[in-house]
């Protein structure tokens, strides 16, 4: 094992880096955006809504996510086919994979949002509608930045989270990071898949590194209103 | 949608719901044993073990489980081939069964966590009610047994019993190492007869209601052990 | 100018309002005093509409509501007539002192931006807190946090601010300063319903007193009958306590915070 076989490696892994965080990036905005309506349902006053909600949240935290994908990826295009008479069987894989994990994380995260709104207490409202602040402006302007201050330690470990998940993906065949790995192992029979899927953790690592680098730069610029650090555990 | 063989895929996968359910409450022990002994290495005097235990956290946090499960599952042959050839004990190391990459790959992983809600749930204990001991007169070996330990394990057992349903949730990527879970097994029964909605519904049905009968009666649980904890609002 | 009339209140099955008539002329000062879990609070709540009265009358100046039938245009009409100060401060914990006080001015009284921060310093000014304007309530001890809370209520220039309880978080020492800017608002002319523990305080300070038990209003008058020459026994007994302990001040929260414990500082 020479030190050429590794930079191989890595050159080749580097390949679905790219892919791996559009993805990312594609997931977490839909899933976060997701998540919003899906918290503001279950604050709302529609009993049947709050209802659906609490079905779907449920159903998504019970099973685990490759499974979901599994389901999506065979289940949508029959769902299609039968309701609007429509092919997908030509659609990209990754649309399968956004779809499913847009799901998943507008259910999750509507779960740390919801309990961050209801936190902030209700004195907080109490005094803006004391003053004549309209439900609306009370949420605006005073609940929802504090709810995100409340927020953010959970939602940046589900960041680290999507990143783990992301690699499961490649079941499906996709060219993301993980993919490249196990195209590796596959394809070139004189690769170690030891090593291979060992420098994929290595990459792995450093993305999550990073990107708590960037996560506690963040807190302390969001946070500034509040005297105590909080601090940030990565259990859900 | 064939209901006939979504519902024989559905009984089918329940005979391998204990076999699921007893190896992650075996991985769930073997981490808290090995996150008690992080925990330790945490709090050490010694700077390099302290630096020793932040390395394994971030490795083991910063990297997939999928990822973990794959390394082991490739390093453990050779690793047991080493000792088998040194002490001679003849291990049949090519046909090594990979239910031993998953434990020791989910161990090491899930040790990580579980060494964080160890270390917090006895943070949780305060200064004030050691001190009401002390001041009563308790040693030191009591304060810890009668009042520390109790009042950590009400605050950890919920945490841990919440990690015990994650646990079987992620033991679904042990089909990769063709381990059989719950997963693995909808992914067998579709196998032979490609009705891969079926079984895979029938498998989501099953981990749901897992999981909404085990949240249920953990959180029963936690209600008891919490019962002096309960409040008297007005 | 403030007039409320059979005002009642229910939680569940328990009475907490049961008729309460109450009239304060403009500028006057009304203390609400009695036994913690008496309604005070309540009541104070209730000319605010952050409860919903089972039925009654209010009338601030040319705005009437009767209850219970009260649209959210109704609630906001009479909000922004009056403003209220909480015996937890309740600042806005995500704005520093000038944003609190300048934010409310914008949203509520639609002011400019250059007459809202004139006001809001103008207000920091009377209670003592113009050199905090940066800092966040988390930075500020509880009596610096309630004097804030008061001249953000002074900005929006209520016809009545309701106080309650405003100084029975904190330290004897704290409160005096909170006191001192209620004072202040007095002189500004402003309405005031207080609802407090501080018997001497309140005897300074009211035009009207107010003694209120289980939900009704006992005995009513100047502070020199209630506090001298009240009338009615039960309270006489009530104030028999205080009368014997001249200093105490009893720190009081067990109305909404039930893990606090009743404190008495002598």
């Amino acid at each position: 094992m020479t030190f050429s076989v590794v930079l191989n490696t890595f050159v080749q892994l580097f390949k679905g880096v790219p892919v791996t965080l559009t993805f990312i990036i594609f997931a977490w905005i839909l899933g976060s955006s997701l998540s919003i309506l899906v918290t503001a349902g279950r604050l709302s006053q529609h009993q049947w809504l709050r209802a659906i909600l609490t079905v779907y949240v449920s159903f998504i935290r019970s099973v685990p996510i490759v499974l979901q994908l599994f389901l999506v990826y065979y289940g949508l295009p029959l769902v299609v086919k039968l309701s609007l008479g429509i092919d997908l069987s030509s659609v990209s894989k990754m649309l399968f994979c956004v779809i499913t994990f847009t799901l998943y994380y507008g259910a999750y995260l509507s779960e740390i949002l919801r309990p961050s709104y209801l936190t902030v207490s209700a004195e907080q409202r109490d005094a803006a509608l004391s003053m004549g602040y309209t439900p609306l402006q009370a949420d605006i302007h005073v609940l929802i930045p504090q709810t995100l201050s409340i927020a953010i330690p959970g939602l940046g470990n589900e960041i680290i989270n999507l990143v783990h998940q992301s690699s499961i993906l490649f079941v499906l065949g996709t060219v993301d990071l993980m993919g490249q790995a196990d195209t590796i192992v596959s394809n070139d029979y004189t690769s170690s898949p030891l090593l291979t899927y060992f420098c994929a953790g290595l990459i792995y690592w450093a993305i999550v590194i990073i990107l708590n680098l960037v996560l506690s730069f963040l807190e302390v610029r969001i946070d500034k209103f509040r005297d105590l650090p909080s601090e940030r555990s990565l259990i859900r | 949608m064939n209901q006939k063989i979504f519902l024989s895929d559905f009984w089918n996968i329940w005979t391998v719901v204990p076999q699921t359910l007893f190896l992650s409450l075996l991985i769930l022990l073997l981490s808290i044993i090995l996150g008690t002994g992080l925990t330790l290495l945490r709090q050490s005097q010694n700077r390099l073990t302290r630096i020793i235990y932040r390395i394994y956290i971030s490795y083991f946090r910063g990297v997939p489980l999928l990822i973990h499960l794959l390394v082991f599952y490739y390093a453990l042959p050779p690793i047991v081939k080493l000792f088998s050839d040194h002490l001679n004990l003849h291990v049949d190391t090519l046909h090594l069964n990979p239910i031993y990459a998953v434990l020791i790959s989910y161990t090491l992983y899930a040790a990580s966590f579980l060494s964080e809600i160890i270390r917090s749930s006895f943070k949780s204990v305060g200064k004030d009610q050691l001190e009401a001991a002390a001041a009563l007169g308790y040693t030191k070996y009591q304060q810890f047994f009668a009042i520390k330990l109790p009042q950590a394990l009400t605050d950890a057992i919920p945490k841990i019993l919440n990690y015990y349903t994650l646990l079987i949730r992620q033991l679904s990527l042990a089909f990769l190492v063709s381990v059989v879970d719950i997963f693995a097994k909808s992914k067998l029964e579709s196998a032979d007869n490609f009705y891969y909605i079926e079984s895979f519904l029938a498998a989501a049905l099953v981990y749901w209601i897992l999981c909404i009968a085990l949240t249920l009666l953990f959180s029963n649980y936690e209600k008891y052990l919490r019962r002096f904890e309960r409040s008297n609002a007005a | 100018m403030l007039k409320l009339r059979n005002i009642h209140k229910q939680y569940s099955d328990r009475t907490v309002l049961n008729g309460i008539d109450l009239d304060a002329k403009k500028g006057e000062v009304v203390t609400l005093i009695g036994p913690s879990g008496t309604g005070k609070t309540t009541l104070l709540r209730t000319i605010n509409l952050l409860e919903v009265p089972l039925e009654g009358k209010i009338e601030i100046d040319d705005l009437s509501l009767e209850a219970p039938n009260l649209s959210k245009n109704d609630k906001l009409a009479l909000r922004r007539k009056t403003a209220m100060v909480f015996q937890q401060y309740n600042l806005f914990k995500n704005e520093t002192v000038f944003q609190n006080v300048v934010q409310p001015q914008l949203l509520v009284k639609k002011r400019s931006k250059i007459e809202a921060h004139q006001i809001a310093i103008e207000a920091l000014k009377q209670v003592g807190m113009q050199d905090y304007l940066k800092s966040y309530p988390s930075q500020l001890s509880g009596g610096q946090q309630q004097r804030v809370s008061i001249a953000r209520a002074l900005a929006l220039n209520p016809e009545v601010i309701l106080f309650d309880e405003p100084t029975s978080a904190l330290d004897p020492e704290l409160s005096q300063e909170v006191l001192t800017a209620i004072r202040k608002v007095k002189q500004a002319g402003i309405t005031i319903i207080l609802a407090t523990h501080e018997m001497r305080f309140a005897e300074e300070i009211s035009d009207q007193v107010v003694f209120m038990e289980k939900g009704i209003i006992v005995e009513n008058g100047t502070p020199e009958q209630i506090f001298h020459h009240p009338q009615k026994q039960r309270t006489q007994a009530f104030l028999k306590h205080y009368v014997q302990l001249p200093s105490i001040k009893t720190v009081d929260a067990s109305s909404r915070f039930s893990s606090i414990k009743k404190i008495k500082v002598v």
